[in-house]
């Protein structure tokens, strides 16, 4: 018998309008990418329901949605210094089903270090995407709170919290400017 | 030697915060070096936390570049990936081969962190970078505390926190997340910042 968390739909919304800056006014756009999840298990399931991470591969136009920590890599000279909150979570009832919703803007800002200048941004039109791969953390058991952890130890511990499960499903972003 | 700001990143963003760091000290000012970054200047004409502190960073014996980057942007988490900004609030990168130290810090989202005692308490703009400069002013300092940096960090950021009203952190708990806190945000003051940032994001005046 199946107990483990199933990912039943995931659904990209048309695109809209972020609120206006308090500074310029500017409003960028923004999609909600809904996850449909079920609990087929007579017990309940606590899921994480935010992004942890995000990645975009240009060439299958696969855009990676993280509600998972993956074991970290080792930590670099450079790493930065950072907290990393414990992942939010959300109950799931015994056979029940839950939406999670994440907002993923239009064009993807991915900031990278530069020797001896300010940080760089380089911007990706997520617009291309064609499908949306999703991949959701849960268990029986709750993940706590971690304050006293560093991120790589607290992302190694949320690894091997409960299980992970992928679905994936293919979008038409809306795009229209 | 310099507190700078990046323009390749939010400089309105970042200039409104540094400003509302001082309190609008009008005393705040802002010079060109590039098309990378501005640098600050500042002699404060009044004491606080967060006026002694933009003043020791620009005279201090590094040099700290400030970034500020909306929601959804990914950063480098040190571990060969990246993590999105709105759910860390900011980070602080060790000097570079240049001696650059790099402030990065997420300009447009709620969060919240805790107080002792546990109450859920609003961690504002302005507090993650004050929170964020005091890994940098403690990196350009030379007394880092690498084994716990956010005890260091907090202890100095509830220094700002006291002087601005906002209730303390819990210097021994660097959780928190996304979402609203206590409802308390950092007071206004008014007055004109220098230059106003560039690219169309900075603001004319402000109430920050």
């Amino acid at each position: 018998m199946a107990t483990g968390l199933r990912i039943d739909d995931i659904a990209l919304s048309p695109r809209r309008r972020g609120l206006p800056s308090p500074l310029d006014g500017r409003r960028d756009i923004w999609f909600d990418v809904t996850i449909s999840v079920h609990n087929p298990g007579a017990k309940p399931l606590h899921v994480v329901s935010e992004l942890r991470g995000l990645a975009y591969d240009a060439a299958s136009k696969v855009l990676t949605l993280r509600l998972a920590e993956a074991a970290p890599g080792p930590t670099a000279r450079d790493a930065p210094t950072y907290t990393l909150p414990t992942p939010a979570t959300i109950t799931v009832a015994p056979r029940g089903t839950a939406k999670i919703t994440l907002p993923i803007p239009a064009i993807l800002r991915e900031v990278r270090q530069v020797e001896g200048a300010p940080l760089a941004v380089d911007e990706t039109d997520l617009r291309a995407m064609r499908r949306i791969r999703c991949e959701v953390a849960s268990s029986e058991k709750p993940i706590g709170a971690q304050e006293r952890t560093a991120p790589h130890l607290m992302r190694s511990r949320v690894a091997r919290w409960g299980i992970t499960v992928t679905g994936e499903a293919a979008v038409t972003p809306d795009t229209r400017r | 030697m310099s507190l700078f700001i990046s323009r390749l990143a939010n400089d309105g963003a970042a200039l409104s915060d540094v400003f509302s760091i001082t309190r609008c000290d009008a005393n705040l000012g802002q010079n060109p070096v590039n098309s990378q970054v501005d640098r600050i200047a500042y002699t404060k004409t009044s004491s606080g936390a967060g006026q002694d502190r933009i003043e020791a960073l620009v005279g201090a014996a590094g040099d700290v570049v400030v970034s500020a980057f909306p929601a959804g942007s990914q950063i480098p988490d040190g571990s060969g990936g990246t993590v999105p900004i709105e759910l860390v609030g900011g980070a602080t990168f060790p000097p570079d081969s240049a001696g650059l130290i790099q402030v990065a810090y997420c300009f447009n989202n709620q969060m919240f962190a805790f107080a002792p005692g546990g109450a859920q308490i609003s961690l504002p703009r302005q507090v993650i970078l004050f929170h964020e400069l005091a890994h940098a002013f403690h990196r350009a300092i030379g007394d880092f505390n690498s084994a716990d940096p956010e005890f260091q960090a907090i202890t100095d950021e509830n220094t700002f926190r006291a002087q601005v009203g906002l209730a303390a952190r819990d210097p021994t708990n660097h959780n928190g997340g996304q979402g609203a806190g206590n409802g308390q945000q950092v007071p206004s003051c008014t007055g004109m910042p220098p230059g106003g940032g560039t690219g169309g994001t900075g603001p004319s005046c402000c109430n920050c």
